[in-house]
């Protein structure tokens, strides 16, 4: 099991709780999907389980508090968040993926080159190798993000609406690459909103709103939705 | 007997100058609300640094003669708009920070090299370097007290005449340029905020007059969460602080009369802070409401 | 009074500072805050007031714990603002700086500090045109080395903020870039950042800008060489030594500029050398914003 949360409440500024979960197992299976209508605590999941929002409640991955296994879990967050116009290449996002086994000299050895590209070679990003990520196209600087992941030999992905502004070539070349890396052993969690790719893509889904409403298989998971006639998002 | 009449004198012209910054610093404030919504950010911070080049143009053109307050507001309404304009300008290729940082850069930089220019040149009448950058309000001359009380009172009329229409604007400015609102509205806006600020940096000078017109808005922030209930907070605690930092710069003399004024905003807004931090009165309503909405929607 | 009375120092000094200030300029440009530069600079003020008081010192040493002491609590000040107040972006930054400052001024008319360095003059001018050597007697008493002893006190405070900068950066790299670049990935993986070591570097910068531009024109100082730079750059470390260099181009330039002009025009009248730097960073930072576009 890679990540278990319990008793966890979401509060922003000690105000209206966001999302409350009693207990929560995910990432036992490949490919999770969360779910669930805007402003129900999807993205607050993560953040939360990262230390990136304030919480309270008990948040393990592999039965371990975050700051033992940091380098485990890869992180990719909303588009918004990442500063695009800063002046970085490909390359040098993909390193950022080796930064947590630096050695006191914080230089990059032999292998961590090596490491880097094979990332870029997996992503199939041999091409943009030294392009400035800003001037990429969207689905470009996802596969840039996951090849940092597979430089980080991260076990768990945890990442935040990854197909957004996405046309719909560029989603189901992310959406593959996510397979590929699924059957590599990567762990995969992803809040999602396009409810059509969910039972071809996941094998697993989770629907949110507010607190923990359903989770198992994708079709059981939409049923659930259905009969309470919350499929309207 | 003179000694009773200059007395008199200094009694009377205290009351004309708490009055005059009672009714700016109420201006200030309600403009300040704006400003906080339409994101304006220190946009009127670099606006008051711009007055400074404008303002010794004036005195330049006007050949060192002491300028009066129909001159003054003129020059740094004009130095201040063209500060803007450059920082509109520099926004198209920059960040807002750097922009705003740049265009500070330039207008104040020619401001102060222009006054040290000045200073060096026989005959020009130039306050003193602590009164243009700090306020000289108690030392304010009647003339100049009435102009303020004048500009003050008709930016304070037209800023709440206009208070719906800048509201819907703020509130959905695409619907209001379909309806062709937006754009004159804006002019309209920074118009009043320029003159505000033009003469408002004479009596409280140049760098607290971006407190004055902050942080009344912040305080009204936390006791309502209303619009509306929000501006009249503002313009209450607007023109009774700098009143009361009038009165307390005439008791010790000292002390500036903008730099106390923005010390006691400061004060009441960090007792505004704790007194609301745990009450779900100032912002938490919205959160909660939001929420509200989707259960409806999903239920 | 030859060059080396006032030039030499003037000039190394601004060297210095534009090494310090373009390297942390392009930090700040980086988060989006390089009004905070302003801010601090503007802060600074009560904070070397109560640094006089408490400690009875001008001394740089004071300064510089004060300056770091407030660049922390004007972070932290500021974060709890932006939390209170929703839709306070750059406002609140102008609360804090603006509060903090008329502090200051209250402090200093009520306490009559006007004879530390602390009237509007330096507070509005800084003290570029105030830094005189009058030991060497003549240009190659230069080249001893003992003789640099002596020179003003200034000098070392902004080598020390370069030191404090440079071995910052060097602690804080690789990890910075990824921080900047994408803070929420960084912050899980490679842990909390290390605030108070930014702080250092960020209070070095902005005290030695007050110091040599005063306290409004600090940003000047911060911000052009980080803006120019950040037109042709094309990798990050082309923006920080691009900024650096850009900065102490501007620094010397401006300071050549301000001294020479007025004797090459023969103008009746001297020209303020923070406020040349700071006009001839603005218009070399617009007329590369020009290009850009």
């Amino acid at each position: 099991m890679s990540l278990e949360v319990e008793a966890l409440d979401v509060r922003y500024r000690g105000g209206v709780s966001v999302l409350k979960v009693d207990a929560l197992r995910l990432g036992d299976a490949g490919m999770t999907a969360i779910i669930g209508p805007n402003g129900a605590g999807k993205s607050s999941l993560l953040k939360a389980a990262l230390d990136l929002a304030p919480r309270q409640g008990e948040v393990r991955f592999w039965g371990q508090p975050l700051a033992d296994v940091r380098h485990r879990v890869a992180y990719v967050a909303q588009r918004a968040e990442v500063d695009w116009s800063f002046p970085v290449t490909v390359r040098e996002v993909v390193q950022m993926g080796r930064f947590p086994y630096l050695g006191w000299r914080k230089r990059l050895a032999a292998d961590d080159h090596a490491i880097v590209d094979a990332a870029i070679a997996q992503l199939q990003l041999d091409d943009y190798r030294e392009a400035l990520v800003g001037e990429l196209s969207g689905g470009l600087q996802q596969r840039t993000m996951l090849a940092r992941a597979v430089a980080q030999r991260a076990e768990l992905l945890l990442l935040d609406e990854p197909l957004a502004a996405l046309d719909s070539a560029q989603r189901r070349s992310v959406l593959a690459l996510l397979e590929a890396l699924q059957a590599d052993g990567k762990r995969i969690v992803c809040v999602h909103h396009q409810l059509a790719d969910l039972e071809a893509h996941f094998s697993q889904a989770v629907l949110l709103d507010g607190e923990l409403v359903a989770q198992g298989s994708p079709s059981d998971v939409l049923e659930a939705a259905r009969t309470r006639g919350w499929l309207s998002w | 007997m003179g000694e009773l009449v200059a007395y008199e004198a200094w009694h009377w012209n205290v009351v004309w100058v708490l009055l005059a910054m009672a009714i700016m610093g109420s201006a200030a404030a309600v403009l300040g609300c704006f400003s906080v919504w339409m994101r304006l950010g220190l946009s009127a911070d670099v606006a008051a640094h711009g007055t400074l080049p404008g303002l010794l143009l004036v005195v330049a053109l006007l050949g060192g003669a002491a300028p009066s307050p129909l001159w003054v507001l003129l020059g740094g309404m004009v130095g201040a708009s063209l500060t803007l304009w450059f920082l509109h300008w520099m926004r198209r290729s920059n960040s807002g920070d750097a922009a705003m940082a740049v265009a500070l850069s330039l207008s104040f930089g020619a401001g102060l090299g222009t006054l040290s220019w000045m200073q060096q040149l026989p005959g020009t009448m130039l306050p003193g370097l602590g009164q243009l950058f700090f306020g000289f309000a108690a030392g304010m001359p009647l003339s100049e007290a009435l102009w303020l009380i004048g500009v003050s009172v008709v930016v304070l009329v037209w800023t709440v005449l206009l208070a719906p229409r800048l509201a819907s604007v703020i509130h959905n400015s695409q619907a209001a340029q379909l309806l062709g609102e937006g754009a004159w509205l804006r002019l309209v806006f920074f118009a009043l905020l320029l003159a505000l600020i033009a003469m408002g940096v004479r009596a409280a000078g140049v760098v607290m007059v971006v407190g004055l017109v902050l942080f009344p808005a912040a305080t009204a922030r936390c006791w309502h969460w209303h619009w509306r209930a929000q501006l009249r907070w503002a313009a209450l605690i607007g023109a009774i602080v700098p009143a009361v930092a009038v009165l307390l710069s005439a008791a010790v003399p000292a002390v500036p009369t903008g730099a106390s004024a923005v010390c006691l905003h400061a004060l009441l807004l960090t007792l505004s802070l704790t007194y609301c931090w745990g009450t779900a009165r100032s912002a938490h309503g919205t959160d909660a409401r939001r929420r509200n909405d989707n259960v409806e929607r999903l239920a | 009074m030859s060059w080396w009375h006032f030039d030499a120092i003037a000039i190394l000094v601004l060297v210095f500072t534009g090494i310090a200030c373009g390297r942390v300029g392009v930090i700040l440009h980086a988060q989006r805050q390089l009004m905070l530069g302003d801010g601090l600079a503007h802060a600074l003020l009560p904070a070397l007031v109560v640094a006089f008081v408490v400690l009875g010192s001008t001394g740089l040493g004071a300064a510089f714990v004060a300056a770091w002491l407030t660049v922390m609590l004007c972070q932290w000040a500021t974060s709890c603002l932006r939390r209170a107040l929703p839709g306070y972006g750059g406002d609140a930054l102008g609360l804090v700086f603006s509060g903090l400052f008329a502090l200051g001024i209250v402090l200093v008319s009520v306490l009559e500090l006007d004879n530390v360095h602390l009237e509007p003059e330096h507070i509005l001018f800084g003290q570029l045109e105030n830094l005189i050597w009058l030991v060497p007697s003549q240009a190659s008493d230069l080249l001893h080395i003992g003789i640099w002893g002596s020179a003003p006190v200034e000098l070392f405070a902004a080598l020390g903020a370069c030191v404090v900068v440079e071995l910052g950066l060097r602690w804080h790299s690789p990890h910075l870039v990824a921080r900047l670049f994408d803070p929420a990935w960084a912050t899980p993986t490679l842990g909390a950042p290390a605030r108070a070591g930014l702080a250092l570097m960020v209070s070095a910068a902005v005290l030695l800008a007050f110091l040599v531009a005063g306290a409004l024109l600090a940003v000047a100082m911060l911000s052009s060489g980080a803006v120019i730079a950040r037109v042709f750059a094309r990798s990050w470390p082309q923006w920080l030594h691009g900024a650096s260099t850009v900065s102490v181009l501007i620094g010397v330039g401006g300071y050549v500029l301000a001294t020479r002009l007025p004797e090459w025009l023969a103008l009746p009248v001297g020209l303020n050398a923070a406020a040349t730097i700071a006009l001839l960073g603005a218009v070399l930072a617009a007329c590369a914003s020009a290009l850009k576009r």
